[in-house]
């Protein structure tokens, strides 16, 4: 068995990551702005993993496991955030609140 | 004596965030809940005067300097809850938010590993992003806390996103997660990865300092927030994380150097932006964002001196202008919120109604402005003598026209507090906790301006 | 001894924030807190005196380090040897005095000037001491530089006490304004001293010079001339005089406090403070004479001209002050001192007694009008008043043996001839000559009783009532303006000089003689002649020749001419000077435009924000690698 080259995953986990980055550039809905941020937070979780399985610790899952406990809770606090939101606003465009300026 | 004492401070915070919790869920009177809380945080700033050794764990140190901060973060958190006791009727959660956030900003402060960095950044703003959306049953405050609490929500996942990255391109290259390793590790094979990644890490904390490219959001979070959370934000986030900025270049000083051009230049637009956009504001908590903006490119220069060469005297001024800062802005707020408005044209002819509250205003703003005879004096001579010292002449030069600005802002808050209107009577408790708060800060102020050597020498024995 | 230091200065600081604070107190309660808190100062002044008269050594005391960053320190120390020791004595006594007779002085004068505030007047005389006290026992340059400030401040403060008069708060002005710019060239001398020795303290200073081989050096003359420019605005020594005789519309005991007794001699005190500074600059030392010289000639001269009874004490204020300066000019230190002293006893004692005649005569300040009210007055009152305006005048002009102003500026005339400055000692025998007839021309026309020519008003006020706190004061100056006063002896180290006592007894005898012949003149012209002697001099001299001496030496018409008119000329045409117009239109213009360019970029939108950070981000990546 022949294990893929490591540079492939870092690789694959910089295409994920700026997978995320031009989500949040190019999309106004506050849904997907959440999820391209979720999945630039799990692309660092990826290379934490990878990198703790090359130099052969534990520290990378610990810290993987640690980013999955935040993204939770700032997911948890997002939707609330949300909810309010649509509550008040009645819409998910991030555009649609500029009131705050100058 | 107390083995251990060391982790006495946070764990006091843990119990009494416990303790919170379990009686939130009982009983919901805000006077206890309040009770408990100041009792907690008095009881863990008392406890770091048991600490007598330092403490060299992996995940965390505990040494003369971060008890410091540790102290002032704590002070600054029970400012704020006491602010917030007065200024919101019903708000048992804000408590256990704050001390939420003051854990995770201790933690932060207290960090030298990866882990306990990113823990701590992410358990303050979480908390933090709690305390910026709570709603206040009041349709116009209540939107632009959801707008504020948006964008600071977005931009900052973003930023921790950047942080973990950074991170986890220098545990990729290194293997391994402690930052005083890399004093070790990093000398001259630094590749591009690794500056990438030390760069992406000091970006998602500039961005919490609000350092311009990347503070955009400051105005309008502190335009958003209520007055009591705003100083929260103002004092303890900015605290801590610029300690934590610190610390990283303080560990990282041998590959950093190829920084200095980029912070050079940052600071210096920092500093002349952040004062020319507080010109013409007509919102008081807006005007403060800008300013501490500028404040916080003030500080960077100083990280730019320590660069070229660390010393006794750097951390002396950052100690000294940090404190001083802290004190300032917890004042202004503390009377934002009593009076609890914040548009500048409300606090016009104000010393014809409240003297005593425009006289305290004054001297906060001055204090910030950096005249003579108030705490902020000194805090600017640190700053000035530290660019002199290290000849940065541009940072010199960016700062002296920065003041210059600045002093125009602030004064003309101070002319609108002193301008002769015909005013209805001002109606707010002035017999409130909070009035006498403020004038104790106001007084410390003072003091601190007119006799310094005494509590200069006092933080001399912490740096 | 810490403790003691500490006090001289609390009870005056303590009863100006009482007086600060409590406005509304009854009349009684004000004069028992400002009389009461120099009382106890001067207390333990005495016991300063006494500690060191005992144990007579010079000794520093470190009171608080003000702020020490980096390697800009400055500690406030208090330094105590016979110089200081003598001047707190002399403010701290003066100054008690002077405020016990205020007591009486303003409560009689508040009948007839209303709704002044007395609280007022004494919280400014306080803080004047304290201000005083400050600027002679602090040992460092900056705390010196506070008291200095201080006292010009609360000068300017009681000057335009009664500031109800707009002519008043011009003359408090105008004392500010010449002081103020005295005051510039000495914070710039304390910033030359920082530039060459990096420290502020004068003992520190002192060893530093200590140190230094004795070369004239060009830095050393430019610290004193700068010490210099900063003493005589203070001192009032020509050319910046002319703030002292405008400053006489302040109640009379400031006048005989603050403008005959104390902060006018300051600039001589810091002179001597700093002598070893002056001594290595012989050019300055030169200057500091020849000025001297001049004012006490032409104040001395422009005093005969004057009808104002204040106006000519001032005078003869500026004139003696002249007298110390020459004595500084020859090194003279301990003469200068003393001369200091004696002529603060005398020279409260004739403010004090003018003020107190001032009152008595209807509030009139010219002589002329003074005499013919004076003899309304019952016959007592008369002699009294005579008794002390004949020993105060006679002190002035240091009749020989019974006065103690003999003692002391003779002593000045004596040596500037032995040390060899003939000139010098012939313009201070002038000086002397000058003196006495105009202190007895004041005198005689006051008190001269052949007044056939004039109306007598009658005095159908009511009888003033002179209690303790009047005449304990004038007493006590009584005693110590005649011999007795000159036995004080000053623990100062004297001058070394070597001469003959017959040189030294010749001297003596010929000042003597001059003296005699200036007031047997005085009798002569103004006693039983003709008392239209103003108009003789006007005929002999001129009307212009008569006004410049009266403005001694017209220096306020210069002033109007060659600054004031000029610089509201610049002003005018400089309205619209390049400066203004870059200010206006482009730092201005471009403040702006990038205020509304940057405001333009928070347009609240959250997807700019989040593009303006990645491009942030992308940028600083990018500088990192290329720079």
């Amino acid at each position: 068995m022949t294990l893929i080259p490591i540079d492939y995953v870092f690789i694959l986990s910089l295409i994920l990551f700026f997978i995320g980055i031009f989500g949040l550039l190019i999309r106004r809905n506050i849904i997907v702005i959440f999820i391209c941020l979720e999945i630039m937070l799990n692309s660092s979780a990826y290379v934490y993993v990878i990198s703790g399985e090359y130099w052969g610790q534990p520290d990378g899952q610990v810290m993987f496991i640690l980013i999955m406990t935040v993204a939770a809770a700032e997911i948890s606090i997002g939707l609330a955030l949300l909810i309010q939101l649509q509550k008040n606003l009645k819409s998910f465009d991030i555009d649609k609140f500029s009131r705050l300026k100058g | 004596m107390i083995k251990n004492a060391q982790i006495l401070p946070i764990s006091f915070l843990f119990i009494t965030l416990i303790i919170l919790i379990i009686t939130i869920s009982f009983n919901r009177k805000n006077l206890i809940i309040f009770i408990i809380t100041i009792i907690g945080l008095l009881i863990s700033l008392l406890s770091i005067f048991l600490i007598k050794h330092t403490l060299f764990y992996p995940l965390i140190m505990i040494d003369n300097y971060s008890l410091f901060y540790t102290f002032l973060i704590l002070i600054s958190a029970l400012y704020c809850s006491i602010f917030s006791y007065t200024y919101l009727n019903k708000n048992e959660e804000v408590y256990m938010l704050i001390i939420c956030s003051t854990i995770g900003a201790i933690l932060l402060v207290l960090s030298i590993h990866m882990t306990t960095f990113f823990i701590g950044l992410e358990l303050m703003s979480i908390a933090l992003y709690g305390l910026i959306i709570y709603l206040r049953n009041d349709k116009d405050n209540d939107l632009k806390a959801l707008e504020s609490g948006i964008k600071y929500m977005v931009l900052s996942s973003m930023a921790s996103c950047f942080l973990l990255f950074g991170m986890a391109l220098l545990y990729f290259y290194y293997g391994n997660l402690t930052f005083t390793n890399y004093y070790f590790k990093l000398d001259d094979n630094t590749t591009l990865w690794t500056i990438i990644g030390i760069v992406l890490i000091l970006i998602s904390l500039g961005f919490k300092l609000s350092i311009i490219p990347f503070h955009s959001y400051t105005p309008d979070l502190y335009e958003g927030t209520m007055p009591p959370i705003t100083a929260f934000i103002a004092t303890v986030t900015k605290i801590s994380v610029f300690v934590a900025f610190m610390r990283l270049l303080m560990i990282l000083p041998n590959i950093t150097s190829f920084l200095n051009n980029v912070l050079t230049i940052i600071s210096i637009v920092t500093i002349l932006f952040g004062n020319i956009l507080a010109l013409k504001q007509n919102n008081l908590k807006r005007i403060l964002g800008y300013s501490s903006i500028a404040n916080l490119g003030y500080l960077l220069t100083v990280i730019i001196a320590m660069q070229m060469h660390i010393c006794k005297f750097i951390l002396e001024t950052i100690n000294i202008y940090l404190l001083t800062y802290t004190l300032t802005t917890l004042g202004i707020f503390g009377i934002i919120s009593l009076i609890n408005n914040e548009t500048l044209s409300f606090y016009k002819g104000l010393f014809w109604s409240k003297p005593d509250l425009a006289i305290v205003l004054t001297i906060m703003l001055l204090s910030l402005a950096g005249i003579p005879l108030t705490a902020g004096f000194i805090g600017k001579v640190y700053i000035f003598l530290n660019a002199l010292n290290y000849q940065l002449w541009f940072i010199l030069i960016s700062i002296g026209i920065g003041n210059s600005i600045g002093i125009y802002y602030y004064f003309r808050i101070i002319s609108f507090l002193y301008m002769n209107v015909n005013k209805k009577q001002l109606i707010f408790d002035l017999n409130s906790f909070v009035y006498y708060l403020v004038l104790s800060l106001s007084l410390f102020i003072l003091v601190f301006g007119l006799f310094p050597q005494n509590i200069i020498s006092l933080i001399r024995v912490f740096s | 001894m810490k403790k003691i230091l500490i006090l001289i200065c609390l009870f005056p600081l303590i009863s100006t924030l009482l007086l600060a604070s409590l406005r509304c107190m009854s009349k009684i309660l004000v004069c028992i807190i400002g009389v009461g808190s120099i009382v106890s100062s001067t207390i333990f002044a005495i016991l300063l005196a006494f500690y060191y008269y005992l144990k007579p050594n010079p000794f520093l005391e470190h009171l608080y380090s003000w702020i020490s960053i980096y390697d800009v320190k400055i500690n406030f120390n208090f330094y105590i040897d016979g110089l200081s020791v003598v001047m707190i004595c002399i403010v701290n006594g003066i100054g008690l005095l002077i405020h016990l007779f205020s007591t009486w002085y303003m409560c009689e004068n508040f009948k007839y000037k209303k709704d002044y505030l007395l609280s007022r007047f004494f919280l400014y005389m306080n803080l004047f001491m304290l201000n005083m006290l400050i600027l002679i026992l602090g040992d460092n340059l900056i705390l010196l530089l506070l008291g200095w400030e201080g006292v010009g401040f609360c000068s300017y403060l009681l000057i335009s006490y009664y500031y109800r008069v707009y002519n008043n708060v011009i003359s408090g002005f105008k004392a500010f304004i010449t002081t103020r710019i005295g005051d510039l060239f000495f914070a710039i001398g304390i910033f030359f001293v920082w530039i060459q020795f990096n420290t502020f303290d004068i003992q520190q200073l002192l060893t530093k010079f200590s140190l230094l081989n004795n070369t004239n050096s060009f830095r050393y003359e430019l610290i004193a001339f700068m010490f210099m420019l900063g003493t005589i605005s203070k001192s009032a020594q020509i050319p910046l005089h002319t703030w002292l005789i405008d400053a006489m519309v302040g109640p009379t005991p400031v006048s005989a406090l603050i403008h005959a007794a104390t902060m006018i001699t300051s600039g001589v005190y810091f002179i001597i403070r700093t002598h070893f500074l002056f001594e290595l600059a012989p050019i300055t030392l030169n200057t500091i004479g020849l000025i001297g010289t001049i004012t006490l000639l032409l104040a001395g001269i422009s005093a005969l001209t004057q009808n104002n009874i204040k106006r000519i004490l001032a005078c003869s204020t500026l004139s003696q002050v002249g007298y110390m300066f020459v004595a500084i000019g020859i090194k003279a230190w301990h003469a200068a001192i003393f001369h200091v002293m004696i002529h603060a006893f005398f020279k409260a004692l004739l403010f004090i007694s003018a003020g107190s005649l001032i009152i008595s005569c209807k509030h009139s300040q010219n002589i002329l009008k003074i005499r013919s009210i004076f003899l309304s007055l019952s016959k007592n009152i008369r002699i009294a008043y005579y008794f002390c305006f004949v020993i105060g005048g006679s002190a002035l002009s240091a009749l020989p043996i019974i006065t103690a102003g003999f003692y002391s500026k003779e002593k000045i005339i004596l040596l500037s001839k032995i040390s060899g400055y003939n000139k010098i000692w012939i313009v201070g025998l002038v000086g002397a000559f000058i003196t006495s007839i105009y202190t007895f021309r004041t005198i005689l026309i006051m008190f001269n009783k052949n007044i056939n020519k004039f109306i007598i008003f009658f005095n159908n006020q009511k009888p003033l009532i002179y209690n303790v706190s009047h005449n304990l004061p004038l007493f006590i100056l009584l005693i110590l303006s005649t011999y007795l006063g000159s036995l004080i002896k000053i623990p100062m180290q004297k001058e070394i000089t070597m001469y003959n006592i017959e040189v030294e007894n010749c001297c003596n005898i010929i000042s003597s003689i001059i003296v005699i012949v200036g007031i047997t003149i005085a009798a002569k012209i103004f006693l039983f002649s003709n008392v239209y002697y103003m108009d003789i001099i006007e005929v002999v001299l001129g009307k212009l020749v008569l006004n410049i001496i009266y403005t001694i030496g017209g220096f306020d018409w210069l002033y109007i001419k060659l600054v004031i008119i000029p610089y509201l000329y610049l002003v005018r045409i400089n309205k619209f000077d390049c400066i203004t117009f870059i200010i206006n239109n482009i730092i201005n213009k471009v403040i702006l435009f990038f205020y509304t360019v940057m405001t333009k970029l928070h347009n609240g939108n959250l997807s700019f924000y989040l593009t303006i950070f990645i491009v942030g981000i992308i940028t600083s990546l990018l500088m990192s690698n290329i720079l």
